[in-house]
Formats: C-alpha cells, structure tokens, sequence
C-alpha cells in the first residue's frame, strides 16, 4: 500500500461530505475520522444481517456481514421478510459488496444467500470465512470436518422421527439450523439432501467467492488481507481459536459416540429398531420369575424401577445435537474493525470456548492462582473502547459472558458509551421459567443499562409476502430508539441503522 | 407361602408337646432333632461365585476366569441381597429379563454359572459378584460399613428437619445390567443404582471382538468396579458429584480407575504371566509374545506382542469401540507439569493425570521393595533381562507386588476422610494422602509418602497453599488441644454401624456444636449448616491397637452472584465445607474422655482464599456454559453424560 501524499483530496471525499468538508483528514490508512460510517441491522427475525457503510475515500464500499434467518424452535423465527431485505440492500449497494463476511455455516447466518435470488447479481470483492470452513473440500478428503458435521447431523436428525418431545424438538431444531434443512422428513423422501445451507455456501464460495480465489479463511491472530477498496480500514481476528488437534478430537469422540447408537440401530419396516441383546426366550414375566415385592425388605416397586431406568436412558441424539450447535457456534469467525479511530466488534455467535481465547488468552490458566479467572488486561482495554457491539448469539446468555459485558460497561464517566445491537426475535427459543429464554432479559436488561442498546425486534415490520401481514415488536421491549452519546440511530423500513 | 406355614405350625406344637408331655423321650424318635438343635450348621461366610477377572476378549487367557469368594447373605432370584439388588430390567428393549436364582442348589454347588456371552443370569451374577467384592474391598480399607447415597437433611419452611426416609435415599443399590443401549455405564443417583449399557462392537477395528457383536459392559471387571466405586464415593462425600471446578468430576473418575487397577494386582494368575513375561517389570506396557520372532513379522499367535492387562482399563470396551486398545491406562502419562493447567481438559483426560501419579508411586514403591530380591537373583546368576525368571523369584516378586498394591489401595481410600468436604482438588488429595498415612503408619520404611510427593511433583499438582514439598508442610495441621470444645457425648458405636437411636442423637449433637462453634469451623453464622454424613471409622493401628474416630462431613451453602455488580444475572450455590475428624481418646481411669476434634479440614468462602475460589468456580461455570438458566441440578455430575466413556 502506499502512503498518500496529499492530504486533501476534496473530489475522492464527495460522498461522504454533505455538510462541511473536514479541515483535516489523517493519513490514507488511519483515518481521523468517521463521519458517515454506518451499522445496519435489518430486521429478518431470528437471524444476522449486518451491512456496513465504510465511507472511503473512494466513495462508500459496503461490507455485509452475515445474512440468515432460521425459524427456530417454535417455528416463528423467519418473520418472511429476508428477501426483500436483501433487495433493499441491492439498491443501497448497486450489487457491490467489498466484503462479505460469513461468521459461521448456521442457516440463521447465511440462509439468506440461498432464499435471496438476488444475489446472483452481487459481486463481493473479498469472502471472509472462518477458518474451520476450509476443511470442507469433498467427500472423501481428510479434511471434510463441515461435511461430516452435515453428515451427522443428517443422521442424527432421521433417528428422531417419531419424537416429539421437548428436547427432540430442540435438538432437531439444532440439526436443522446447521443444516438448513427445514423440513427432514421431506428431505428424506427427496433426492436433494444438501439442505438451504449447501446451498449459499456453494453461492458464497463459488458465485461470490469466485470459486474459491476470493476467499479467506481466518483464526484468531491471522493478519487478514483487506480488498483494496476498503482502504482506511484495518481489522483483526479474535476468533475462532486457531487449529489444535483437540477440537478435531472432540469431533472424532463425537462421532464415534453418536457413530456407536447409530450402529447399534437396525432399519424395521416401522422405522429405526434398537439392537435386542437376547433373543425372546430369556424374557421374564415379572409376576411370576421376579420375587413379589412384598417378599423383599425394603420392598422393590418394579413399577418405579422401570421410570427410573427409562428415565435415564442416555439422550445421545439430544446431546449430540447441542454439541453440533456449540461446535458450528464456536466456529464464529470474531472481527474487530476500526475505522476513524472507532472500534466496531463482531462477535457472531461464539460462545464460552471461542470467547475464553481471547478474553483469557485461554491456552492454559494464570501461573499466579490469584489472576485465575481474571481477564487479559489487553482484552479487558479493547472491550471498554469498542464503540459498537455485536451482541453474539441473539442474546443468549452462554454468548456474551458476563465478565465481557462487565468490562465493557465499566467505563469511565467521561467516556463516550458505545452502542450495541442485537438481531434477535423474541419467543423462539428457550423458556423464562427455566432462565433459558433468548435473548435473556437480565443480560439484555445489563447491557441495555450500561451503553445505547437496540434490539432488532423493537419495531414493527410490514411483510408482504408471503402474505401482508405486520409483525409486532417484542413486548415489554423500549421501542424508542436510544440516543448515543456518539453519533445517532435511524429507523427506515426494514432497518435501524447507526452512523457515525 | 401359606402351604409351607400350614406345614410348619403343627411340627412346632408337636415339639413342644413332646417337652412337656415326655420327659424320656424315645430316643430313636428325637435323635436327629437333638444333634441339629445342638450343632447348628454354620452360616457360611462367603459365597464362591464364578466370573471373568477382566473381560470375555481376554477368552481364557491366564485364567480370565476366576472364582470371587464374596459375603455369603440370603438371596432371592434377581440376586437380591441386603445392600445391593441385581434388577434386569432393559430400558431401551423395555422388558426384562429371567433372574437368576444363586441360592438354587445345583448352582450353589458349582459356584454359581460359568462364564458366558450369551446367558443374561450369568451376566446377573457377576454384576453382583463383582460389586459385593468391591463394597468388601472397601469396607477393609475403610474400617467400617459403607452406605449409598442420602437425601440431604435439610429443614422445611419450618425449621423443621423431618425424620425418616427421603425420597432420594438410597437404601439398596439397583444394578441394572442391561439397562440402556449404549457404548456406557453410570452410576446414576436418580435411577438409585448403576446402568450398564450394551452395544454393538464397531464395524471397522472391533479388536478381539467380532465386528459387529454385542459388546456388555456390564460383563467388564472393570466397569463394575469403576461404576460401583464412583456410587461408594458418593455415598461418602456427598458434594464431590458437585461441579465446581474441573478437578472434581476429574477428581471422581480418577478414583474409580485406581479402584478398578489396584484390583487387577490382587489377581495372582495374572500377576505371574506378566510379571514373567516382563522379566519382573510390571509397570512395561507392552509384554513380550510368548514366542520369539525369529525373522520377519509374527505369524503365529503367540509371536503377536500383548498389551499388559495389569496397567489397561477395560480392554473389551476400547476395542470394540475402534480405538484398537485398552480404554484407559495407568500409565498413558508422560509426567508433564504443564499439562495440569489447561483447564480445557476433558474429565477423564485430567484424571489420567492423577491415575498415573498414583501408579508411579505405587511402581516405585514395587522397585524398592524388590529390589534387593534382584539383588540376590542376579548374585546367584540369574538375568533379569530375559524373560525367564524362576518360579520362586516370580512368585515372590507377585507376594510383593501384591502386597504393595494393597496398602496403596487402602491408604487412597483411607485419604478421602481427610478430604475437604467440598470442592476437592488434586492438591488437597495429595495432602489428604500424605496426612492418612502418617496418621495411621507413623513410620514410612517403604517411603511410600516420599514416593506419593515426588510423583504428584513430577505432574504439577501442588497444593495451593503448602509451602514446601515436605511431609510437615503437606499434612493437614493437627487442631490445637482447646481451639474447639470437646464433644462429650458423642456415641463412637460399634464397627458394624450405628443405630438408628445413635444416629439421631449425634445427628443433634452435631448440629447443635455446629451452630455453636460456627466460625470456628469455617461457616457463617446465620445459614443452615448440614451434617451430610458422620461415620465412624475402626481401624487397626500399627501397633494392634483400635483406633476409633468420627469423620464429620459439614457444609453450608451460600448463593452468590455470577456478577456482585449485577446480581439479577443469577446466582449459583457455593459451599464452605468442613471434615471433622473427632478421635476417641484411649481408656483412662476406667473411664473414656470426652470426643477430641484431631483434624479440621475447612473450605471457606470468606478471606482471600474464599475470594480466590469465588473467582475461580465462575470462570469454570463459564467455562462449562452453567450460565444458562436457573435449574439447580445442572451443577450436579451426571455420570451418564460425563464423556461417551464410562
């Protein structure tokens, strides 16, 4: 790159400049200010889709972050309005994006790539993916980690069928999310087995990625190579936790375990049939081989023992499935920018083990027992001067760890706040009684205390397809926009957007 | 029934008839009733029962069938016993399964059923077989009776802690050897006993198995003794199933593993082939094939290199799951320092970690001991290169390898009344080790502590707070005569338990001296603090006396905050938790003294420690993703999802 040795180059700046130009402007790379950059959270439902305005001094240059939708466990996640989000974003952007940025393969992160036909028309200057993303190549490669987890998952989801209780529900509704198949029993009857989300990673490794020479995979501490159109703007890598061999081995336990149930299934013309150990002549008749529970002091209740016993039947599906969640979630590829000296952190959907890197430099724990626990001073600096805020995994509480949001809100007086966004929607997952409800209201109530927060299901939305209908904000939700003590928020259609 | 009382009654009122009414009576009518009224026939005193001393892979291997002389007590078909009921029942297959009835004849005269795959009521017998061995094997080293896990005492909206029965005791341990379809077993506290799973041997690398079968786990020597170890433990240490920091789940499955392998050196047949095939070094992981390979590859069988049985956990198991070895070893280990710190750990790996200290230990302790029988074989000529040692020297070397094994089981689970109450680390076991066996052997002639110390150094586990690596600095402190009031009427029973009369009065007494002496003990005054278990322990000390103490389990428990700045983001309980060791003083004056507290081992939660640990059970809570939600039994260890292993 080369330095500029102008410093004022009023045509490059005509976009950005509505009122009056700036007297001074940095150097090329670090710019000094950011008037005109811009967060845009479009409200989609349960789901990322973040586009942000970089005002360069070649005119604005786009990055999209994310755009998916996934209707979740209660079904009500896709409010229906993703397609026309991303026509509105076509006209924003005239199909050019310098940057897109997949944090993870969830669909309710990239299920717009494949809803949208729109897309076919966008051209992306660069593809950003994280680093696990790579191992993808094909079937029978060594590295096919996202295709076994699609595998298993696929798996995993035909096993539970018939089930309809609570934790099948939610664990199907993790498989499903991972795979972007909606529906499995239709998928099993079908040929196409891929699901939504092969589908926009085909669009975004081959139709935006260019076949794979635009794209970038990404851990934490890689130097990430920026396209040239975004020029003034640096980034970091925080997450995912670079490569070590014991996240491949938790897979490969995960797999053999998982691997072994389903071994140990046999197809019945009824469905899926567990192995039976003895053939039919070692069953007993409890009346009559077992002694009568009276005989036995204490007594035995046959009856209890059999809830007991089925009761604690392993629920390997179940388990299986949420460990693919934290899996693909862990993946999120974490992003810090900074651009006119603010800070902007994306944190996709990673959880305790991604964030625990970073935040705790978490190879191993302090050599002083007293710092156990503690955070990187580094970290705990970068959190208090972030001026906007991701909030990672729609607001869950396993997202955003408490000591995070702590250090982030525990700033100084005189410090200007920062302004966090959460693209949530609520009821979808999880249940309040069990403090497990997403987004979770003590931590939104934290964060909503400690700087401007804005949640994308604080306003109401028209949808016209598939029918005209309008969806209502959350209840008890501030539907009033915030006012940061640093730039400001604006509400259109189908977005809320903050500038600079 | 009612047949054989009608039958019973008139014989009884002719007895007595016969009394009264014939002083003289006719001798050759009342013959036979005089002798078996006179010279009862004995109760007998153990029960041979047939089993597999590792598993069915190992075929008959050195005699993988061996016959475990457990307490002989009443059985009905299940087995069901007093402590411990065999209970088929298949929760995936929902049926269950024919008992076996071990006090049928033609059973009891042939130790029971032999060995096979393929009959369910052998399955039943050695799961009990193997579980009584183990509950002896305890009970021996601990000095006293053993109970499975209570229900908390806790008081009601009253005040009022309620007698009687609660719904989570567990009187009687279920066992359940076909419970689940599952590469699994676990000691499940809800179910009130152990589940053992069964599934299908992998289709790829199924080891000795064939690809495809049915792989029991409950037929694993094993696994039994590793589940029946991980119910044992919880029955003495309430809140060590209780996460709160990676060293306990860590904690619980490393002392199942040392269990299950210190048994497998009380297996004489066992012990000889290796310690023959490995010229004497038992702790050589792989033995050499019993013929030589005289060029190229093996190609028969007994040129194929074995692994060693004695240090492999589980051989059946790992095989038939792919990994094409035994599940778990004694010695997987490298002594790495480091390793300990990576809290990323998974349970069983951290655990691995004190599995290997305590079998370094326990080898060094071998080598020591043997080491002048070397000595003496190779001055007479002998070479300990080859595999051909002599049959005297090997079974010498067993006798001692044996032996050692013994009192290294024993002094690990002596320890665990020496442990803090809750929240157990690595570092406080080395310590509870180092203070049980000076307390109970004062003089160290095999160096055995010395041994214990170095291993653990070797791995990096250090007690937080000791100063020096050194017996003085590592034993727990004795208490002060007068820092705490002596317990006056405290009832130290009889070895065979208490009674319930017993029980409730030292219940009260305790609790009452708890409140009393609160801070003292390391609790704030104000919360309830529970008395979990008291135990009294008999144990023979070095010099044939008895020793008799009470070990006092109490703790309280105290919510705090994830965040103190935003307590509306949940809570989680922490406990300060106190061990009581009460000692019963000698005789004197014809007259026993008052109950004198010898150890007290606290657990605070206030102070800088307390702080420290505060600190430390969020980051693991974090860590762990307990923050989700509010239900309290996800701080309970749930062994059946603790890893797909067992």
């Amino acid at each position: 790159m080369t330095t500029r040795k102008t410093t004022k180059s009023a045509g490059k700046r005509k976009t950005v400049a509505k009122k009056a130009p700036r007297a001074k402007a940095g150097r090329a790379e670090a710019r000094t200010s950011a008037k005109g950059l811009k967060i845009r959270m479009y409200r989609v439902g349960f789901g990322d889709f973040f586009l942000v305005t970089v005002p360069t001094r070649s005119g604005n240059q786009y990055i999209l972050i994310d755009c998916g939708v996934f209707k979740g466990t209660s079904g009500t996640g896709d409010i229906g309005s993703i397609v026309e989000a991303v026509e509105d974003m076509y006209k924003t952007t005239k199909g050019r994006l310098a940057l897109v940025i997949m944090t993870h393969r969830h669909a309710d992160h990239i299920a717009g790539f494949s809803k949208a036909e729109r897309f076919k028309d966008f051209t992306a200057g660069m593809v950003w993916m994280p680093y696990w993303e790579q191992f993808n190549d094909a079937k029978d490669s060594p590295h096919n980690l996202q295709f076994d987890i699609q595998e298993l998952a696929h798996n995993l989801a035909m096993q539970f069928g018939a089930r309809k209780d609570e934790a099948a529900k939610e664990a199907l509704a993790q498989l499903a999310n991972a795979t972007g198949v909606e529906d499995f029993s239709a998928a099993a009857t079908g040929k196409k087995k891929g699901g939504g989300n092969a589908k926009a990673l085909d669009l975004l490794k081959n139709h935006l990625g260019a076949n794979g020479k635009k794209v970038r995979y990404y851990a934490a501490n890689d130097k990430p190579e920026l396209p040239p159109e975004l020029k003034g703007l640096s980034a970091k890598i925080l997450g995912p936790p670079p490569k070590k061999a014991k996240a491949f081995m938790a897979l490969t336990d995960l797999k053999k375990g998982v691997g072994q149930y389903l071994d140990s299934m046999t197809e019945d013309k009824d469905g899926p049939k567990a192995l039976q150990p003895f053939p039919n002549e070692w069953l007993a008749d409890l009346e009559s081989d077992y002694p009568h529970q009276e005989v036995v002091d204490p007594v035995i209740d046959y009856e209890q023992v059999k809830k007991n016993v089925e009761a604690s039947q392993p629920d390997m599906l179940a388990a299986a499935a949420s460990k693919i969640e934290t899996f693909l979630n862990n993946q999120s590829l974490v992003v810090l920018f900074e651009f006119g000296g603010k800070k902007l952190l994306f944190a996709g959907d990673a959880q305790a083990g991604n964030w625990e890197y970073w935040l705790y430099k978490g190879d191993g724990p302090e050599k002083d027992p007293t710092k156990a626990g503690a955070m990187v001073d580094a970290s705990k600096e970068l959190l208090q001067t972030i001026d906007f805020y991701k909030v990672g995994h729609h607001g869950s509480t396993n997202a955003t760890p408490i000591q995070a949001v702590e250090a982030a809100v525990s700033r100084a007086k005189s410090s200007k706040g920062f302004v966090s966004m959460c693209s949530t929607e609520y009821g979808v997952y999880g249940n309040r009684d069990k403090g497990t409800e997403v987004p979770r209201d003590p931590l939104m109530k934290a964060l909503g205390d400690g700087c401007s927060l804005i949640r994308s299901d604080s306003f109401p939305i028209d949808i016209t397809s598939p029918k005209k209908k309008t969806i209502k904000p959350a209840k008890g939700v501030n539907t009033k926009l915030p006012k940061p003590k640093v730039g400001k928020l604006s509400k259109a259609k189908l977005y809320i957007e903050y500038s600079f | 029934m009612p047949e054989n009382e009608k039958a019973k009654v008139p014989e009884t009122i002719q007895g007595a008839k016969l009394a009264d009414v014939a002083p003289i009576p006719n001798p050759a009518k009342t013959k036979t009733a005089v002798i078996s009224d006179i010279i009862e026939i004995p109760t007998p005193a153990k029960r041979p029962l047939k089993c597999y001393a590792f598993d069915p892979s190992q075929g008959t291997y050195f005699g993988n069938e061996m016959t475990l002389r457990v307490k002989y007590e009443k059985l009905l078909p299940g087995p069901i016993g007093e402590r411990i009921a065999v209970i088929d029942y298949d929760g995936q297959n929902k049926s269950f399964y024919k008992p076996v009835d071990l006090d049928d004849p033609s059973l009891l005269i042939g130790c029971g059923l032999s060995p096979s795959q393929s009959d369910p009521r052998f399955h039943q017998q050695m799961v009990y077989a193997v579980v009584s061995e183990t509950i002896q094997n305890f009970e021996a080293a601990l000095g006293r009776r053993i109970r499975w896990r209570l229900d908390e005492r806790v008081p009601d909206a009253q005040g009022v802690i309620a007698r009687g029965p609660r719904p989570g005791d567990i009187k009687r341990l279920n066992l359940y050897p076909h419970a689940m379809l599952s590469a699994n077993a676990a000691y499940s506290p809800a179910a009130k006993g152990i589940l053992f799973g069964y599934f299908r041997a992998s289709s790829v690398n199924p080891g000795r198995n064939i690809p495809g079968q049915t792989v029991f786990t409950c037929l694993s020597h094993d696994i039994i003794v590793h589940e029946t170890t991980h119910a044992i433990l919880d029955g003495i240490r309430t809140y060590f199933s209780e996460r709160t920091s990676p060293d306990v789940a860590a904690f619980h499955e490393a002392f199942a593993d040392i269990a299950a392998l210190f048994r497998h050196f009380s297996h004489k047949e066992a012990l000889l082939d290796t310690i023959q095939k490995t010229g004497g070094k038992l702790y050589q992981y792989q033995l050499q094939p019993d013929a030589l390979v005289t060029e190229g590859k093996p190609t028969i069988q007994a040129q194929q290199p074995k692994d060693n049985p004695l240090v492999g956990l589980a051989q059946q198991f790992g095989e038939a799951r792919g990994s094409g070895k035994a599940l778990r070893s004694a010695l997987s280990e490298l002594p790495d320092p480091k390793k300990i710190k990576d809290p990323s750990l998974e349970p069983h790996e951290r655990g691995a970690i004190l599995v290997s200290a305590v079998f370094d230990a326990y080898f060094t302790v071998y080598l020591r001991q043997t080491a002048d029988l070397f000595r003496v074989f190779q001055a007479g000529g002998g070479n300990t290169e080859t595999r051909e040692l002599s049959g005297p020297m090997a079974d010498l070397l067993a006798k001692a390898a044996s032996k050692t094994a013994n009192i290294l089981f024993k002094i690990c689970v002596r320890a665990i009344d020496y442990c803090p109450a809750v929240d157990i680390t690595f570092g406080e076991y080395l310590r509870a080790l180092i203070t049980s066996d000076r307390d109970n052997h004062p003089s160290d002639p095999l160096g055995i502590r010395d041994a214990l110390m170095q291993a653990f150094r070797l791995r990096g586990i250090l007690p937080e707070d000791a100063q020096y690596l050194s017996e003085d600095s590592l034993c727990w402190s004795v208490l002060p005569k007068d820092s705490l009031p002596v317990f006056e009427n405290l009832i130290f029973g009889d070895p065979n338990g208490l009674t319930r009369e017993e029980k409730n009065h030292n219940g009260n007494l305790l609790r009452r001296y708890a409140i009393a002496n609160a801070s003292k003990l390391g609790f704030s005054d104000g919360p309830f603090i529970s008395i979990p278990s008291f135990h009294p322990a008999f144990r023979l000390a070095p010099d044939g006396s008895v020793r008799i103490d009470m070990v006092v389990e109490m703790a309280q428990a105290v919510d705090v905050p994830y965040d103190p700045k935003q307590p509306d983001l949940g809570t989680f309980p922490m406990r300060s938790g106190s061990t009581l060791l009460i000692s019963k003083p000698p005789l004197k004056d014809g007259n026993y003294g008052p109950g004198q507290i010898r150890y007290l081992i606290r657990k605070r939660l206030e102070g800088p420690y307390g702080e420290r640990r505060q600190q430390r059970q969020r980051e693991f809570n974090l860590r762990e993703g307990l923050l989700e939600g509010n239900d309290p039994k996800r701080f309970e260890l749930d062994f059946n999802m603790l890893h797909s292993g067992f």
